[in-house]
């Protein structure tokens, strides 16, 4: 049974938080209820109630969303799927497939599908995140470049959805029972279609026996426009040529562009050979070379002073923080930050526009902004995510990009939010405004020549004011997830900001 | 719910003949304002079309002298309440959002002007809101989101302004018809006491709707015939029946209606009307004893007998009505076609109708509201 969280319960004032603080955005837009579901059975049951209620139903695992899409659902009901975290082989069956509920972490899924099987899911970066929403979204990581990305291991997605009628049923989708319903959610993002409950895999690819991990820091007081652009260039570089080639694609990479008030940018890398071992370990000493003459330092500057302002009661330095969030109860920090994101998938090495577009940015001080806790991450990308056999059977239409680029912005106060969300879209505003991208979708990555737009699990609001926004998501399968939106979700009881409208 | 009583297609238009007749129809009916009263004369018209709102003069003739046009996106319901004119966007974004909105206008007394006060968003999916009603207390606007299946309820603070959206009741449901793939909701309106009526054309349902504290509830239902698609009601004066136009099967249906316990009773009479088209249009005479209806196909008129029985009686041919509109003082009824406000003046004696005269020419009319003295 269902545990129903009202406002008139104390775990309330937790629950109903999004870990984004910026959300809801205003009270008025939150919930009325969280209802916490242990099984496939309650989360039927508890939908169902909901549907006849005539509340509207959203829908968390992790939390993690960037945007409100979970959140903001004035008075409706919020179905936590946190507890059904189960993964593995179904106990006391004959089913060899595996199973990981909608409400595992991955963190938790690595943990318990190594230790069970020795297998892995290609993955996420952050273990906190839930794997209902970052499935169907794609979800890429560590391995992504050596495997592909989750989504593209996908069997089969247990979902609940709502008839016309307002009826609740589960479905075992497959790539021959509802064969589109499927392929949607290999890609579409969550919140579009019904609950996934569980994700099924027939097989996964294993654990990597070990991985070489490698960190090189870059100290702003160091930096110079030419360092900076020397490794911009590396790494796109590196991308675009030898990190096509196969026995590179153990190598996971990311640039964490600091903004220049946080002190320091850093390239990071996990590698591993493709028959997960460290034996030859060519490929990562080749890469890393790559930026000696930038001169790296493996030491972490003394971080700046932050001017944000920090939860402070009386005389001493203390911070408030809900039971739930506590480390010892294995919290989230839920709504504890507020954040603002964008994301860009690249097919080219980065132009000289770019570069400079990034410097001038990342070195911009805006007063009484604090951007020390600004970041511009540059994920490695293509290897195994780039098969082209995917196209059809999932719609992440994103399989011939390089690098895929999140933006990042963090702070604690509202006050503060108008500053920072300048910063992130003026940043990238201008990014997107060169000749290099065609006059009628200036400011945005459109799919093209350079860019294949924008990764719906790093949700960006911004984009809903281009008329041509899902193309940016999801390029020419917008018209196909339209059609199964009208199929399986004819009423739009599930819908967000961004969700497939029909 | 009861079998219709025999007035299928052709036999109404064996008795009506098609035609207006207003002179000829001889009985009486027996409505007139109370004594001591004034009767009520239209004085600003609005309607709502494709360039906008235009804001009319009516002079005690009945003609229309247009004063203003305001831009408003697709204002496809209007209501005033307290000064305020309250118009429902009918469009599916609104601030690059999926969700239609609401505007509140002050009418300027003296003048009949319109001067916007602000323009609410409705709820995410709220795109494409057919019909709008303010609660009898001034306090609220119901909007039925035809679009996005659901209902909103929306505050109106002391001045008029509009608030945000209080209450969300999401529908589903399907029918039969292809235009009933997911539930519509169309037409609502509030009964004496501030319950909602509410029609769902998707969904082939009535409903009654609590709201308290801003937030609706189903306080009950009424399933009507399968494909027949109610799109439009009315409630007598009394508020004890209820008329439901269907849009998608050409018929007309009566209730009876349970004020105290908010409660729609079984169908009392379903009558079939000649239909072009899928809409539906439904307008009640002040003094309750005559109903007018247009499926798209003419105009009918409806004698409201005992026990709130329709019986047919001469209407007007040729006009496709989308919405018709009964002025206060009960002289006049107005129908909206695709190019102009037709007028037709509404017999004393008889209630019989006039030959329809142009009172005003836009494009696609589709709303209208009146101040009236």
């Amino acid at each position: 049974m269902a545990i129903l969280v009202t406002r008139d319960d104390v775990r309330f004032a937790n629950l109903h938080r999004a870990r984004n603080g910026r959300w809801p955005a205003n009270p008025a837009d939150g919930i009325s209820s969280v209802v916490l579901c242990l099984s496939s059975e309650d989360t039927r049951e508890a939908l169902q109630r909901v549907i006849n209620a005539g509340q509207r139903p959203t829908i968390r695992s992790g939390g993690h969303c960037y945007e409100d899409f979970y959140a903001n659902n004035p008075n409706g009901a919020l179905i936590d799927l946190s507890l059904m975290n189960h993964v593995g082989k179904l106990p006391g069956s004959d089913d060899t497939r595996y199973r990981v509920g909608a409400g595992a972490t991955l963190g938790k899924t690595y943990q318990d599908l190594y230790k069970l099987y020795n297998l892995t899911l290609p993955g996420g970066t952050c273990d906190s995140v839930g794997a209902g929403g970052h499935i169907t979204g794609g979800g890429y990581g560590f391995v992504s470049r050596l495997y592909g990305t989750t989504a593209d291991w996908v069997t089969g997605v247990d979902i609940l959805t709502v008839d016309s009628k307002g009826e609740v049923a589960l479905r075992a989708c497959t790539a021959k029972q509802d064969a589109d319903l499927f392929r949607a959610c290999r890609g579409a993002g969550g919140g579009n279609f019904g609950v996934i409950v569980d994700y099924i895999f027939d097989k996964l690819p294993p654990a990597p026996q070990e991985v070489m991990v490698s960190s090189m820091i870059f100290p702003w007081a160091e930096m110079t426009k030419e360092k900076f652009s020397k490794i911009f260039d590396a790494f796109g570089n590196y991308f675009a040529t030898r990190g096509q080639d196969r026995e590179t694609w153990g190598l996971f990479s990311v640039i964490e562009a600091n903004h220049q008030a946080s002190g320091f940018m850093r390239v990071s890398a996990q590698f591993c050979n493709p028959d997960g071992t460290c034996k030859d370990t060519k490929v990562l000493d080749e890469f890393l070379a790559l930026f000696d003459a930038c001169k790296p330092s493996a030491i972490l500057p003394a971080p700046p002073v932050s001017n944000s302002a920090a939860n402070s009661f009386g005389p001493h330095k203390m911070t408030r923080v809900a039971w739930a969030d506590t480390g010892a109860a294995g919290g989230g920090h839920r709504g504890s930050t507020r954040a603002k994101y964008k994301s860009t998938y690249m097919k080219n090495n980065y132009t000289a526009h770019e570069i400079n577009v990034l410097y001038k940015h990342l070195t911009r001080m805006m007063p009484g902004v604090d951007l020390s806790h600004t970041v511009l991450e540059v994920d490695s990308y293509g290897g195994a995510m780039n098969r082209k056999e995917m196209l059809d059977a999932t719609v992440a239409f994103q399989r011939s990009s390089i690098m895929k680029l999140q933006f990042q912005t963090y702070w604690a106060n509202a006050d503060e939010d108008q500053g920072h969300i300048t910063w992130i879209q003026e940043l990238y505003k201008e990014l997107y405004s060169s000749p290099e991208v065609d006059a009628a979708h200036q400011g945005t990555p459109y799919p093209g020549g350079n860019y294949q737009g924008c990764y719906i699990n790093w949700p960006d609001l911004d984009m809903i004011d281009y008329a041509y926004w899902p193309q940016l998501y999801y390029g020419q399968n917008y018209q196909f997830l339209q059609q199964v939106k009208k199929k399986y979700d004819p009423n739009n009881v599930f819908h967000h900001a961004m969700s497939i409208r029909t | 719910m009861k079998q219709p009583i025999g007035w299928d297609r052709r036999r109404f238009l064996q008795i009506v003949g098609g035609a207006w007749l207003a002179g000829a129809f001889a009985s009486r009916l027996g409505w007139a304002p109370s004594p001591g009263t004034a009767t009520p004369t239209p004085r600003f018209a609005y309607i709502g079309g494709e360039c906008g709102i235009d804001g009319y003069s009516v002079a005690e003739d009945g003609r229309f002298m247009k004063q203003q046009t305001i831009p408003s996106a697709n204002p496809v319901a209007m209501a005033i309440n307290d000064g305020n004119l309250y118009v429902a966007n009918g469009v599916s974004e609104y601030g690059s959002l999926p969700r239609g909105s609401v505007e509140a206008y002050a009418i300027d007394a003296a003048t009949g002007q319109l001067e916007l006060k602000n323009r609410a968003p409705l709820s995410l999916s709220g795109v494409l809101p057919r019909d709008l009603a303010v609660a009898p207390d001034g306090r609220s606007v119901v909007v039925a989101l035809h679009g996005g299946g659901a209902y909103n309820v929306l505050s109106v603070h002391e001045d008029g302004r509009l608030g945000r959206v209080s209450g969300i009741l999401k529908e589903t449901g399907s029918g039969p018809h292809a235009l009933q793939a997911s539930a519509h909701p169309a037409a609502v309106t509030f009964d004496r006491v501030g319950r909602v009526l509410a029609a769902d054309l998707g969904g082939d349902k009535l409903s009654v709707l609590s709201l308290n504290n801003g937030v609706l509830t189903v306080a009950g239902r009424r399933e009507v015939a399968a494909g027949s698609g109610p799109s439009s009601l009315v409630l007598d004066p009394q508020g004890t029946r209820l008329y439901v136009a269907h849009a998608l099967n050409g018929s007309l249906s009566s209730f009876g209606y349970d004020a105290a316990a908010g409660r729609i009773l079984d169908c009392k009479q379903t009558v079939w009307v000649p239909a072009a088209g899928e809409m539906a249009a439904l307008a009640m005479h002040p003094s309750g004893e005559m109903l007018y209806s247009s499926h798209g196909d003419g105009i009918q008129a409806w004698k409201i007998a005992a026990k709130g029985f329709l019986e047919p009686l001469p209407g007007v041919e040729g006009v496709r009505a989308k919405r018709l509109h009964v002025t206060a003082d009960g002289k006049s009824l107005l129908a909206l076609t695709g190019v102009a406000v037709l007028r037709m003046k509404v017999d004393a004696a008889t209630r019989g109708l006039a030959a329809p005269v142009t009172v005003a020419s836009l494009s696609m009319p589709v709303s209208i509201a009146m101040l009236e003295r």
